[in-house]
């Protein structure tokens, strides 16, 4: 879609802000308050921007780790050069999409983006450790496969972090896997080499980190995903393979990933390490930076709407993106459906994902339909977003109005920021909501209707108006989204 | 907003569910029908939507309250809850594509463990339009409907074709069962609402008190 095309119609005011088309009987009020939402929203950036650089100043002068990195940052060399290789490609990639999706003023689009992409360096230091190992231990896969080896390294570098206490056996453990991931990699590398290349060419890889004032709220979000990545790492361990995808942990699908999780989470409880981070990262706790942390002012910054062009970043900070990823695996999730479609095509033990991707290409035409950002290549990032996601969570798989809750992501970040931003909505705030029972939104429908019978007595047999389980879902499917996760309602 | 005073005045309020598989075009029957409007471009339906319109049977203005639900099986859980009260629904397959036309029997137990008996069901072929892409014979599915005692129409939302029909039929359907036993109680002026009752509720449990849909 033309740029020329959007502006057209931000002129005529025949979409708002975020490319949704404008009713017809709504267009002159729109008209008439554009100007107020103008200034409303140069007041919100105001107020939004003023908090993360006061948060940012007073986080600088608290931290002597910030010193570190820098020193570190000589080091990371390598690591950035593939990192702007693929970031090269993201530009691409996300100043286009953003100039159709987001379809606003001629200032949003790329430039906004790219500048967050800034921040890439701070975190790409943090990983240096990591790299550190990498080239001890296997300095050949560098040049065999560059990526492989990170992610292994990595997998196992954040329970180190957490826990120094279990570091040693935990290497024993890594050293091995690794050596059997070896000679799995030299066998699947040239499926592998392939898979990247289709992978790269459908530029799926596009990331990017948020900006690095966000990094004050993205940590301390972060802190309460750490336990479920922790999870996921211990998932992988026992499973003694690169990707903690679905096929790998719940075997005939009847048994999930959330299943398995729930067990680890069982476990872990009767785990010392495990309450060591929880102490750290207790919100209570006096020396934690959290309790310093003015949730307060957030919390009003937040339900005064958060700016247009911070949104996707803050949602991403929001539910700890940067925490949640996990190198390649998206890209592996993605991989992982070309290889089994072929093999299992004509196969009954594939019904349910045949059945979840038929319902993905009936509503991915109809996301937003009209949306400018979904065009051909927007529906192409809708689909992978949605499949991956269905093989990430096999309990849930794929379920009508996450089309919706992606689309809306995907509007707002690039491609594999969305897949993650997802990932955190549904796993941890919907979780058991879109499972093929559905059990949370029966619920919540249930305790709708008898909080309307107890509170509106007169309303009592309005059971006809039992909303409340679809209230995202619905303002979602208008175009709109939900107060809760901070949109205005234009 | 205009129908807004218009809407109030009615005698009678039937509830009405449309349902089938995902995709076979039940939010386009409904926006044909209310608001005359078909979009090719439609979005998908999450959970449930209403909308209503109000139709003229014999001398009585009957307000039809058009629940419309999300295809995919998973919801059904949730969409049933808004089957209670419904005196009607349209059961909706899509006469191109023979998988929603072979579902229609779960769709129907669906209906009949959830409703009453005395339900109005009308088996909907839509699509009809896509004449060279017919993968269901009418024959069939009239004789799945005899079979199921329901009554039968092929529409097209697109072309506005017996959209109009279809709904109508079943409106009518329910207002004679209701006057029917109306007219069996006798002559208690109490057993039906005389236009000044708004309550839904009121609405659908008076019909249920003259028995039509004793549940």
């Amino acid at each position: 879609m033309e740029k020329s095309f959007n502006l057209l119609h931000i002129i005529q005011h025949r979409r708002d802000g975020y490319g949704f088309a404008l009713r017809p009987q709504h267009i002159q009020r729109y008209r008439e308050y554009a100007n107020i939402y103008k200034e409303e929203e140069e007041e919100r950036s105001y107020k939004w921007n003023n908090f993360i650089e006061q948060q940012a100043k007073s986080n600088h002068s608290t931290s002597s780790e910030e010193e570190c990195r820098g020193i570190l940052q000589a080091e990371a060399d390598e690591l950035r050069e593939e990192t702007v290789f693929e970031r090269g490609r993201e530009e691409d990639d996300s100043s286009d999409k953003n100039s159709d999706s987001d379809g606003s003023t001629k200032s949003y689009p790329g430039k906004e983006v790219k500048l967050s992409e800034q921040p890439e360096k701070e975190v790409h230091l943090s990983e240096e450790p990591e790299k550190e190992v990498q080239r001890s231990e296997q300095p050949e896969k560098d040049v065999q496969l560059s990526e492989e080896p990170e992610k292994e390294v990595k997998h196992s570098e954040q329970p180190q972090k957490e826990d120094h206490l279990s570091e040693e056996p935990k290497k024993e453990v890594q050293a091995s896997q690794i050596q059997e991931r070896e000679t799995l990699l030299s066998k699947e590398s040239d499926k592998e080499g392939q898979l990247l290349k289709e992978t790269k060419a459908n530029k799926v890889q596009s990331w990017s980190w948020t900006r690095p004032s966000l990094h004050v709220i993205e940590n301390m979000m972060s802190s309460r995903v750490k336990n479920i990545k922790d999870m996921k790492y211990r998932l992988n361990t026992i499973n003694g393979d690169h990707l903690p995808s679905i096929k790998e942990t719940g075997s005939s699908g009847e048994s999930s990933v959330a299943e398995i999780d729930k067990e680890l989470c069982i476990k872990e409880t009767s785990d010392d390490n495990v309450d060591k981070s929880t102490e750290e990262t207790n919100v209570d706790s006096k020396e934690s930076p959290e309790s310093f942390f003015p949730w307060k002012e957030l919390e009003f910054l937040v339900r005064g709407g958060v700016p247009k062009d911070l949104r996707g970043e803050v949602w991403q900070a929001f539910v700890g993106v940067k925490t949640r990823r996990v190198e390649r695996y998206y890209e592996g999730l993605l991989a992982e459906e070309t290889n089994t479609d072929e093999s299992k095509e004509h196969n009954n033990s594939n019904a349910a994902p045949r059945k979840w991707k038929k319902q993905i290409e009936k509503d991915i035409p109809r996301t937003f339909p009209g949306h400018p950002a979904l065009d051909e290549r927007g529906r192409d990032s809708l689909r992978r977003v949605l499949v991956a996601y269905a093989r990430h969570n096999p309990s849930v798989g794929y379920c009508q109005a996450m089309n919706f809750f992606a689309g809306l992501l995907l509007l707002l970040m690039p491609e594999e920021n969305a897949f993650w931003t997802l990932v955190g909505i549904l796993d941890d705030y919907f979780d058991g909501y879109y499972t093929e029972e559905m059990i949370e939104s029966q619920v919540d429908q249930l305790v709708f209707e008898e909080l309307i019978r107890e509170k509106f007595p007169k309303l009592g047999g309005m059971d006809l108006w039992t909303l409340v389980p679809l209230h995202f879902h619905q303002y979602a499917s208008l175009g709109k989204c939900s107060p809760s996760l901070g949109c205005s309602s234009f | 907003m205009s129908a807004y005073r218009a809407d109030e005045d009615y005698d009678y309020l039937f509830k009405l569910v449309l349902i089938g598989d995902s995709g076979v075009g039940k939010s386009n029957l409904l926006s044909r029908f209310t608001r005359n409007e078909f979009n090719l471009e439609s979005k998908s339906t999450i959970g449930v939507e209403f909308a209503t319109r109000s139709i003229r049977v014999d001398d009585k203005i009957v307000k039809a309250q058009i629940w419309d639900t999300a295809g995919q099986e998973r919801y059904r859980a949730i969409t049933s809850a808004y089957y209670r009260g419904a005196v009607g629904a349209l059961l909706v397959y899509d006469v191109t594509r023979h998988v929603t036309f072979e579902n229609v029997e779960r769709w129907l137990k669906e209906l009949r463990d959830h409703t009453d008996a005395n339900i109005v069901i009308m088996f909907v072929g839509n699509k009809a339009d896509l004449r060279h892409l017919r993968a269901v014979s009418t024959e069939d599915a009239k004789a799945f409907a005899e079979r199921e005692n329901t009554y039968f129409m092929e529409t097209s939302a697109l072309e506005s074709l017996n959209v109009e029909n279809a709904f109508t039929e079943v409106l009518t359907q329910i207002y004679h069962v209701v006057s029917r036993k109306a007219l069996d109680i006798g002559d208690d002026p109490a057993a039906l609402p005389k236009g000044e009752t708004i309550n839904v509720k009121d609405d659908v449990s008076a019909v249920k008190k003259v028995g039509c849909c004793s549940v």
